[in-house]
């Protein structure tokens, strides 16, 4: 019998935040208990959706003095009996917009105080983030119009982050699967439809102070139909509403040039202004009416964040 | 025995992502991601992080979310047994047939390599 511990606040509407208010884990996943203090024990599992060094911490708040029954009650519901058909509620608070049902806690915690559950998660010191489709406040956000398309495309463009000491590396890959490049001025959006076609907010506070970029090509630009061009440039806006064949500029900008496949151009000298947003952008005008068919590059900023006391 | 929960999103089962067996041990993670959809991870091949997300009806007014109603089924599904060979069906939209107590569950993708976003 593999038992199923679950988990939940007050008020139960999202949960892949880093603060799910449900939680629902595998008891197998336990790792250990830790008293934070004498009113709070928190109890924590691996793999936290996945991630091998993702943890989730379930924080209860209980009677002072009582850490070593509540982990022994705790103990006692995470190997609850074949009665228990593998799902065992341990805590379940949500009554606060859910009107026709009760909160409920386990029987084993009877008598020590305890309350509703705090639930953090820690994705460890890598991980991949998904993209906000229109957001504009996380750095990974991005318009519609940077969404490749067909069959076989990657979709939005893909997120991940790691931090290296006190360096804060962010990668943003994206498919050109169907986007375009009108090829009517250099400097102009790549990206589809009438939709923003923004990749990356500069965001100081995910990213740190950005010192530098790089682009590498993956795969080498080609068309489906239409002129194709492969001089494809990274440059950074102010605006978050710039649509394919629109103005993106050249502000901070990595002038790759044409690139081949395993190629990176590196550019230590953007000085990107916080809160700008980061297109793909034609390098010059050799396109005429390009649909991309293939091109895969991936965007590689480095950053810190201030030293604090 | 080992279990496998069988998810079909109704595309007919005949490309990528149409649907999954997925090993109960693999599962990590069951949570809400808004009042009509629920995630759950499971572990993919090598590193990747895969997931199944749910479509449902939003009951957060009333008796609660469903992220623990299909936090339940999962569970017991992954407990079922003797008498199956193996494989659960835990939503097959291909040909209607659900887990019980799971016939609220409207939709239901696979997301292959998906990622979290903390």
């Amino acid at each position: 019998m593999e038992n199923y511990l679950y988990f939940a606040h007050a008020v139960v509407e999202t949960g892949e935040d880093g603060a799910s208010e449900a939680l629902c884990v595998p008891a197998k996943n336990y790792i250990g208990a830790d008293p934070i203090d004498a009113t709070t024990t928190a109890f924590t599992f691996r793999n936290a959706y996945g991630l091998k060094s993702g943890v989730h911490t379930v924080k209860l708040s209980h009677t002072s003095g009582k850490t070593k029954e509540v982990i022994r009650a705790f103990m006692s519901g995470m190997n609850a009996t074949p009665h228990s058909r593998g799902f065992v509620v341990m805590i379940d608070g949500e009554t606060g917009t859910a009107v026709n049902k009760d909160a409920y806690v386990n029987p084993v915690f009877a008598g020590l105080g305890i309350t509703v559950p705090v639930m953090d998660t820690n994705s460890g010191d890598t991980g991949k983030i998904r993209g906000v489709a229109s957001g504009t406040t996380l750095a990974h956000s991005y318009g519609l119009g940077a969404t490749s398309l067909g069959s076989g495309a990657a979709g939005a463009p893909q997120y991940a982050r790691s931090e290296v000491g006190d360096i804060i590396i962010t990668t943003i890959k994206i498919d050109l699967m169907g986007l375009k490049a009108k090829g009517g001025d250099a400097g102009d959006v790549i990206g589809v439809g009438t939709n923003p076609a923004y990749i990356y907010k500069n965001n100081r506070n995910e990213n740190g102070v950005i010192f530098k970029q790089t682009i590498s090509c993956l795969e080498v630009a080609t068309s489906a139909s239409g002129t194709v061009t492969d001089d494809i440039n990274f440059a950074w806006n102010s605006a978050a509403t710039i649509d394919y064949d629109e103005a993106g500029g050249t502000g901070s900008e990595i002038n790759a040039g044409a690139m081949v496949t395993g190629q990176i151009v590196e550019d230590n000298t953007a000085a990107i202004t916080e809160g700008h947003y980061a297109y793909l952008t034609e390098g010059s005008a050799e396109a005429s009416d390009c649909v991309f068919a293939t091109g895969q590059y991936l965007i590689t900023l480095y950053g810190a964040k201030l030293a604090t006391a | 025995m080992k279990k496998i929960l069988y998810f079909a999103t109704g595309g007919g089962a005949d490309a990528t992502s149409e649907s999954a067996a997925i090993l109960a041990d693999d599962i990590s993670t069951i949570v809400p991601l808004t009042t009509t959809t629920t995630l759950m991870y499971y572990k993919g091949a090598g590193d990747a992080i895969n997931a199944i997300k749910f479509g449902h009806d939003n009951t957060t007014t009333t008796t609660g979310h469903r992220v623990k109603d299909i936090s339940r089924g999962i569970a017991e599904a992954a407990n079922a047994g003797p008498h199956i060979n193996g494989i659960v069906d835990i939503v097959d939209l291909d040909n209607s047939v659900f887990y019980p107590g799971l016939s609220f569950i409207t939709s239901c993708a696979v997301i292959l390599e998906t990622s979290v976003d903390f």
